[in-house]
């Protein structure tokens, strides 16, 4: 197991790095220039000179690259050129706003996705089972700008019930209320995935071996379900979740648009259109990584609730 | 983005069932008689006439009216006006026209790409599957704005350049498919067989191998179209992508969903209701083909 | 006649052209006042409005100021205004750090404008520039040095005292080719840092570059970057303290959420009514008009027309309308076939019609451009000059003159506010008259590209169509993207009796000189149309009613010292 760990670690490690590279390279085809996007069109041209100079933004590329590297192995994120500041606060601000919304997201599908899935199950081949299925994908490949717009246009502007900005509620309650309808489009999307596999793993289980046994001993249905079943169930279901964090963390600038929320999202976003570089690489290392951390979570968890399968199983 | 993993194991077995015309025949008869797939191959008919034929039957979708702007839905208008008195009605039909172009194309793009990468990696495994499955993961670490804006940007933007972030959005997604069926195809007698035959790796690869995974490729294509729709509108959304004035929903939406809040619903409603129709069609059609490949 | 030119501007406000006009005629007494009520009434202005007028030019009527509604001048309220509360504001979040040296967007120079005055303040509710931190000024040498007399008794936040040396300091710096100075667009020809001296420790003088009779607007709050700072000030850390003079002081600031000051009780023009002043960022304008009419705020800080019409129609806010020169350039390449024909680009112009546009694209909240930088808020603007109105059948005779039937180009433009919907209007009025333009609309990053010629689509580009702010002044206007060495010339326009006329222009230092002036280049820029200048767009400023005495500006500050919030 240890072993196993220290070889995916390892290879996270790998990956994060090239991940740095293919950003650094696709961010040098951007035009403009990061002094630039600072003063404005309009500048003089030695101001902008004056101003790459004190960024450090007109060494050469593999100079800058090279600065940045040597700052994120001592664990400090540099100086985003956009903010004059450190990156370091600023990208944990929006990191924890994204972490809210997502959060939400997760708390609110993951229940239902199961439910979704083990209900299909139950009634495989039946109307319920379609009806169900065919919601589940389809809601998946819905963008969340249309879903979005709907949301808005039907419970904010028609019933007006439900705020149409994540930003403007205050405490525990309050923020809930305004994040429910951005959660909403998220939490369309994943059902669909959560839903197949609690669907697939249960209809695995229903015809396994042991629920079979189960039955004939004359265990209830109920008993064999929820004590068997369920739990096998789950196994494929924490793999798909998992996948997905991925997308949460990295994939909210839509919502984040739409509903007006500083997340990471956003963050990356402006930090792309305006050159910024450090804020960009920080950002994109700080989802990867997060990634990669859910991923091997998974695969931990998905061997410790399996042992049958532990660690072979896993590459 | 959501992209990542679609559930395709259960087509990778099926590389071998394919080829018979008797099981053509099952596998046509078992797709016709599912709902799902007559519905969905409607809609997409619906969408592919409106794109081809709109603007015969829905009317002018640049056609400005300065004095009629911002105008509801009404019989002269069906789904309104937008901010420079365009008939919404004729821009929401005429603008599936360059979503099914881009998409398809798209799709194919990365595709092609993937394939090719995933019958390398699958085939000659080793240190060239370890180095290209670190960047491919990579990529499928990196958060799908991030790719498109940057393409975009770098690009400029174009339906060259959406066909483009999108074929490289999906090649390392189709890449880790592929490789995974083409592990599943290396123990078979007939890849021995060719080896001993002493057939080039590049023969056994596109020549043998290629045919036999050619199902769970092509279920992949159907759904990822869904997918490339889906980023299509998400980068229009975002400002990247069509010129205007071509009709295009995602742009649409973008340039008009402010104007939810002051009542102008209609103005990006519609588009997103085209969207929503498309891609549960397209849906539709890759799952039905997908199960309709099961079954025979 | 006494004129009280401040109700008076109060009620041009919102005016038309045409009735501005009898306003100018009353004023310079070419009008009787029953002569200029009979042609009020038919041109439908209010009783009130000509009330408010009437009793500006002859000071009898004490009221008559407020009868011009909710557009008037929140800062000459009558009634006693109330002390302490906190004010909410909604503002653009700031694109980047505050340093006043660097800030180039709306957001941050909103910021600057918190803590940080300027030696003159023009609030766009006056014809003239008011006192700030400097008490008075004065030319010399036919507009080539200006004297400045420093505001004594001043102190900054820090608690030292404002003098000559901290003024001299901070407008070297800006004007310091070798800093990131955002200032050097305006300063560059105009000053050196060795042009700036301390005659005493009160008294500053500028040695100009060459003559230039509108200097004061340059180191007034027109020029956003130019908040006097204590010498020394390290600009990358400016954001940590935000020392400034100003009648609020920081409180606390934090990247893309808000900021918050508080009343300084030592401010030299007494402490400000409001005890702080709480300011909440916003990306986009959507959210910050459902915070207004949620309650989350008082005060949005400055919003555009198009999608505003939630607050501009009905009466439930006060909507501050600022007559603004911020404007859009459609420039075509002079030096580029089809385009060197003066007759091809007069023909593009006349395809517009300008007043719908003004109605569509900014809901009527705008002014009609005459493709010439003077706006009609300058009041050096000749409005002699005839307005050009849309004649396709004239724009149809001069392509045919010029021998064209068919033209095809090319028109690059920017993601920002209306423009991309004015370049589809653009698009298809042209197509009227046989002109069929490709639109580009690209992301502002890589429409501007490296912003020299040769590497940016801007200044390359055939046709451009391109935003410019508003200024207190139109020099820069007039000089870099129409002078032949204009450094934002993207119509590469080269024509040396404009440039000289331009020259002259900027040197007159009397209104009267530089109106006459106007007229010629006005009538030299219609001949010539290196530009197309569609329209100028009003400034707007919304508050709830409890709100009182903000002072805007259309560049996106926003004054408090006299604000005051009922509860």
């Amino acid at each position: 197991m240890l072993g196993f760990l220290a070889k995916r670690i390892a290879l996270a490690i790998v990956t994060l790095f090239i991940l740095s590279l293919i950003v650094f390279f696709a961010a040098q085809v951007l035009p403009g220039d990061p002094a630039r996007e600072v003063l404005g069109p309009l500048a003089a041209k030695s101001a902008v000179q004056a101003l790459d100079k004190q960024l450090g933004t007109n060494r050469p590329v593999i100079d800058q690259y090279g600065t940045w590297l040597g700052h994120i192995v001592t664990g400090n994120f540099g100086t985003s050129t956009q903010y004059q500041s450190a990156i370091g606060p600023i990208l944990g601000k929006a990191l924890v706003n994204s972490l809210k919304l997502a959060a939400l997201a997760f708390v609110i599908v993951v229940p239902l996705g199961i439910l979704g899935g083990v209900v299909a199950a139950l009634r495989y081949g039946t109307r319920v089972d379609r009806v169900i299925s065919v919601f589940g994908l389809s809601a998946t490949v819905i963008p969340e700008v249309v879903s979005g717009i709907i949301l808005i246009a039907v419970f904010g502007l028609w019933l007006n019930i439900l705020p149409v900005q994540a930003t403007g509620g205050s405490g525990f309650g309050g923020t809930i209320y305004h994040l429910i309808l951005p959660a909403i489009p998220l939490v369309l999307i994943l059902f669909g995935y959560i839903q197949q596999m609690a669907r697939a793993g249960t209809i695995e289980a229903l015809n396994s071996d042991y629920a079979r046994t189960a039955t004939l001993k004359g265990l209830p249905r109920r008993t064999v379900i929820w004590r068997h079943i369920l739990r096998n169930s789950l196994l494929p279901t924490i793999t798909v979740i998992a996948s997905q964090t991925g997308y949460l963390i990295g994939g909210l600038v839509l919502v984040e648009e739409l509903f007006r929320w500083n997340g990471i999202g956003s963050l990356l976003y402006n930090a792309a259109t305006k050159k910024d570089f450090p804020m960009l690489e920080a950002g994109v290392l700080v989802i990867g990584a997060a990634y990669m951390i859910v991923t091997l979570l998974a695969d931990v968890l998905y061997s410790l609730l399996n042992p049958r399968i532990r660690v072979a199983a896993v590459e | 983005m959501s992209i990542s993993s679609v559930p395709v194991e259960s087509s990778a077995a099926l590389g071998a069932a394919q080829g018979a015309p008797d099981l053509r025949r099952e596998f046509l008869r078992s797709l016709v008689r599912q709902p799902a797939f007559m519905v969905g191959s409607a809609i997409i008919l619906f969408w592919i006439i409106s794109a081809i034929f709109g603007s015969l039957f829905a009317g002018n979708p640049y056609a400005q009216n300065l004095l009629s702007i911002n105008k509801g839905p009404s019989g002269a208008h069906w789904f309104g006006t937008d901010q420079l008195g365009r008939d919404m009605f004729a821009r929401v039909i005429v603008g599936s026209r360059d979503v099914l172009i881009i998409a398809p194309l798209a799709t194919l793009l990365g595709t092609v790409c993937g394939t090719i990468l995933g019958l390398f990696m699958g085939y000659l495994r080793g240190l060239f599957d370890d180095v290209v499955g670190r960047i491919v993961e990579a990529f499928l670490a990196l958060p799908l704005v991030v790719t498109g804006i940057l393409g975009v940007i770098a690009l400029g933007g174009s339906n060259l350049t959406l066909i483009i972030v999108i074929g490289i959005v999906f090649t390392p997604l189709i890449a880790r498919t592929v490789r995974a069926a083409v592990l599943g195809e290396q123990d078979l007698d007939y890849v021995a067989a060719a080896r001993l035959r002493g057939e080039s790796s590049l023969y056994i690869m596109f020549a043998e191998i290629l045919p036999n995974v050619l199902a769970p490729i092509m279920v992949e294509f159907t759904v990822r179209v869904g997918y490339a729709v889906f980023t299509i509108v998400t980068l229009s959304f975002l400002g990247f992508g069509l010129q205007p004035p071509s009709p295009n929903w995602g742009a649409d939406i973008s340039t008009n969903y402010t104007l939810i809040t002051t009542g102008y619903w209609w103005e990006s409603l519609f588009d997103a209701l085209a969207i929503a129709t498309l891609v549960i069609g397209i849906n539709m059609f890759a799952t039905s083909v997908e199960s309709a490949l099961d079954a025979s | 006649m006494r004129i009280d030119s401040r109700r008076l501007d109060a009620a041009r406000e919102g005016r038309s052209e045409l009735e501005n006009h009898y306003i100018d005629e009353l004023v310079a007494g070419r009008l009787g006042r029953r002569e200029f009520l009979r042609r009020g009434a038919a041109l439908g202005m209010s009783a009130g409005v000509m009330g408010a007028v009437l009793s500006a030019c002859g000071g009898a009527n004490k009221t008559g100021g407020a009868a011009t509604g909710s557009s008037t001048s929140a800062g000459a309220s009558t009634t006693p205004a109330t002390k302490g509360g906190t004010m909410k504001l909604a503002s653009q979040t700031p694109s980047g750090a505050i340093n006043p040296l660097t800030v180039s967007d709306a957001g941050g120079l909103c910021m600057l404008a918190m803590t940080g005055e300027f030696l003159a303040y023009d609030n766009n509710q006056a014809l003239q520039l008011q006192p700030m931190l400097a008490t008075s000024w004065k030319a010399s040498a036919g507009g080539k040095v200006w004297t400045f007399k420093i505001r004594p008794g001043v102190k900054f936040h820090d608690g030292s005292p404002l003098t000559a040396d901290d003024v001299v300091w901070t407008i070297q710096q800006l004007a310091d080719k070798k800093n990131a100075s955002n200032a050097l667009s305006t300063f560059e020809g105009v000053i050196t840092p060795a042009g700036v001296r301390a005659v005493d420790s009160h008294t500053v003088e500028f040695h100009l570059e060459a003559a230039n009779g509108n200097f004061p607007y340059l180191v007034s709050s027109d020029n956003y970057n130019a908040v006097i700072v204590p010498k020394g000030t390290d600009w990358g850390k400016w954001q940590k303290t935000f020392v400034g003079t100003g009648p609020f002081k920081l409180g606390s600031y934090t990247q893309n959420q808000g900021a918050s000051f508080v009343a300084n009780p030592d401010y030299w023009g007494g402490k400000p009514n409001l005890d702080s002043a709480q300011f909440s960022f916003y990306a986009s304008q959507a959210p910050q008009i459902t915070a207004l009419s949620g309650g989350d705020v008082d005060v949005i800080v400055q919003f555009v027309a198009q999608g505003a019409q939630a607050l501009t129609s009905g009466s439930s806010y006060n909507i501050i309308k600022l007559k603004s020169s911020n404007h859009r350039e459609l420039s075509m390449r002079c030096d580029q076939a089809p385009f060197t024909d003066p007759r091809v680009r007069e023909a593009v112009a006349l395809s517009l019609d300008r007043p719908a546009m003004v109605s569509a694209l900014l809901q009527g909240l705008g002014q009609v451009g005459n493709d010439s930088p003077f706006a009609p808020k300058f009041p050096s603007t000749n409005t002699s000059v005839p307005q050009r109105v849309q004649d396709l059948s004239k724009a149809k005779q001069l392509l045919s003159a010029a021998g064209h039937s068919h033209i095809s180009t090319t028109l690059y433009t920017e993601q920002y506010e209306e423009i991309p919907a004015l370049a589809q209007v653009i698009q298809q009025s042209a197509s009227k008259i046989g002109v069929d333009i490709k639109l580009k609309v690209e992301t502002q990053t890589a429409y501007y590209g490296k912003a020299t010629f040769g590497q940016s689509d801007w200044l390359d580009g055939q046709m451009s169509l391109v935003d410019y702010g508003d200024r207190g002044v139109p020099n820069v206007f007039l000089e870099a993207p129409l002078t032949s060495g204009g450094p934002w010339n993207a119509a590469h326009f080269k024509n040396a009796q404009y440039d000289n006329l331009v020259k002259q222009y900027v040197a007159a230092v009397d209104l009267s000189t530089q109106k006459s002036l106007a007229g010629k280049i006005e009538t030299l820029l219609l001949a010539q149309t290196p530009l197309v200048i569609p329209y100028f767009i009003d400034g707007l400023c919304a508050t709830t009613k409890k709100v009182s005495g903000v002072e805007p500006t259309s560049i996106s500050q926003i004054f408090l010292h006299k604000a005051s919030i009922s509860a």
